[in-house]
């Protein structure tokens, strides 16, 4: 465990700030803001998947069961694991522990990449099932309600493209966190950095774990 | 570094949770394993937002921001679900005229079959249980189904006599 000792790292505010207690308190107030606009978006998609799950229960039902529960399990496992070395890194990093922050935002990414790839893997194993309805695609459902379960898999692709969009920019601004942890300059300035976008892989995680109930476990028993 | 352990055991919790929840959609068959489900949804977000968002140790105004969202949106989900659940629209239905509810599949199905029929779209529709047989000028077209009879006019659709299968939910 090495500690890297901070040239930079006695904590100033910026001058619009009083202290950096304030300036704490508006960067968090700043992106739980931020993160509310996001769940209004989210929201709405979950909304109107509620409408349809309730006019119809059996065929949605069905079609979840179309769904790899194993994958899914696997990847909801494996998001929660990169949440929680993303908030391990945030204490590594207010502990000014510079190698442990870099293994943590490693492992972080790495997780992430991992769950893209798996979902990545999903979408091409329905693509070749024939229950991918987007882009003109040929939609061929083997069950009992298919133009339902056609708004089924329409939920399903706008929910997991949207989650894979953020999930892809979250890990944008990781690989930044990276650079900077690197070039260890103000350790007091990175841990708040990492502190904010931790709450955003959080929140992503949060959106992923609905997605995960609403679309593969509210299924059919077999 | 200081207060791992508290994340750790949110970590293993959710795993434990998620596990539970995998087991009871396999398991427990009906709504009663969906409820549960979602149930656990609520409480692996409520931990994550509590040790890995760090609402534990912030700020009264702080979580009155985070409640907020989760509360509009509540709202929104809530308000939207009760027009639906007042009235009374279950599986596949639309309104019909009289305000109850009939197939919704079976109001596409015929439909398509008039419209395929007299080869212009149909405007507007209703699909109305009625108490006789109506009888309108100009009805064009007339399809029949076991126990229910259809006459289109003018882009209206009506049903003639008793329709099992359009029974009031």
């Amino acid at each position: 465990m090495t500690t890297t000792p901070s040239t930079t790292s006695k904590a100033e505010p910026a001058e619009q700030f009083d202290d950096m207690t304030q300036q704490r308190h508006a960067d968090l107030m700043g992106m739980w803001i931020f993160l509310a606009t996001e769940l209004m978006l989210f929201g709405g998609v979950f909304t109107a998947f509620t409408v349809y799950r309730h006019a119809y229960p059996d065929a949605f039902a069905e079609a979840a069961g179309h769904l790899d529960l194993t994958l899914g399990t696997l990847n909801t496992v494996l998001l929660v694991t990169s949440s929680l070395f993303m908030a391990l890194a945030e204490r590594a990093a207010n502990a000014e522990q510079k190698r442990l922050t870099l293994m943590f935002l490693l492992t972080t990414i790495g997780i992430g990449v991992v769950f893209l790839a798996i979902k990545g893997y999903e979408w091409h194993h329905e693509y070749t099932e024939g229950l991918m309805p987007v882009l003109g695609l040929e939609f061929r459902y083997p069950g009992q309600h298919p133009e339902q379960a056609q708004m089924f898999f329409n939920f399903y692709y706008v929910l997991t493209g949207l989650h894979a969009v953020h999930m892809s920019l979250g890990m944008i601004m990781l690989l930044v966190l990276l650079v900077f942890t690197l070039r260890w300059r103000n350790p007091p300035k990175l841990g708040r950095q990492i502190q904010i976008n931790g709450l955003y892989w959080a929140f992503v995680d949060i959106v992923w774990v609905f997605i995960f109930t609403s679309q593969y476990l509210l299924r059919a028993s077999s | 570094m200081k207060d791992v352990k508290a994340p750790v055991l949110a970590w293993g919790g959710y795993v434990v949770i998620l596990g539970a929840s995998v087991a009871a959609a396999k398991l427990v068959p009906g709504s009663l394993g969906h409820a549960f489900s979602l149930l656990c949804a609520f409480v692996m977000a409520a931990l994550i937002v509590t040790f890995f968002m760090g609402l534990r140790s912030a700020d009264n105004l702080l979580r009155v921001f985070a409640l907020a969202g989760i509360m509009w949106l509540t709202f929104m989900i809530v308000l939207t679900m009760a027009d639906y659940f007042y009235r009374d629209i279950k599986e596949g239905t639309a309104l019909r005229q009289d305000g109850g509810v009939t197939s919704h599949h079976e109001t596409m199905r015929v439909r398509h079959a008039v419209e395929a029929s007299s080869g212009s779209p149909i405007q507007d529709m209703f699909i109305g249980e009625a108490r006789q047989p109506l009888r309108h000028e100009g009805m064009v077209e007339e399809f029949e189904k076991p126990g229910c009879s259809y006459r289109a006019n003018a882009g209206i659709l009506l049903p003639v006599g008793e329709a099992p299968g359009l029974q009031r939910s």
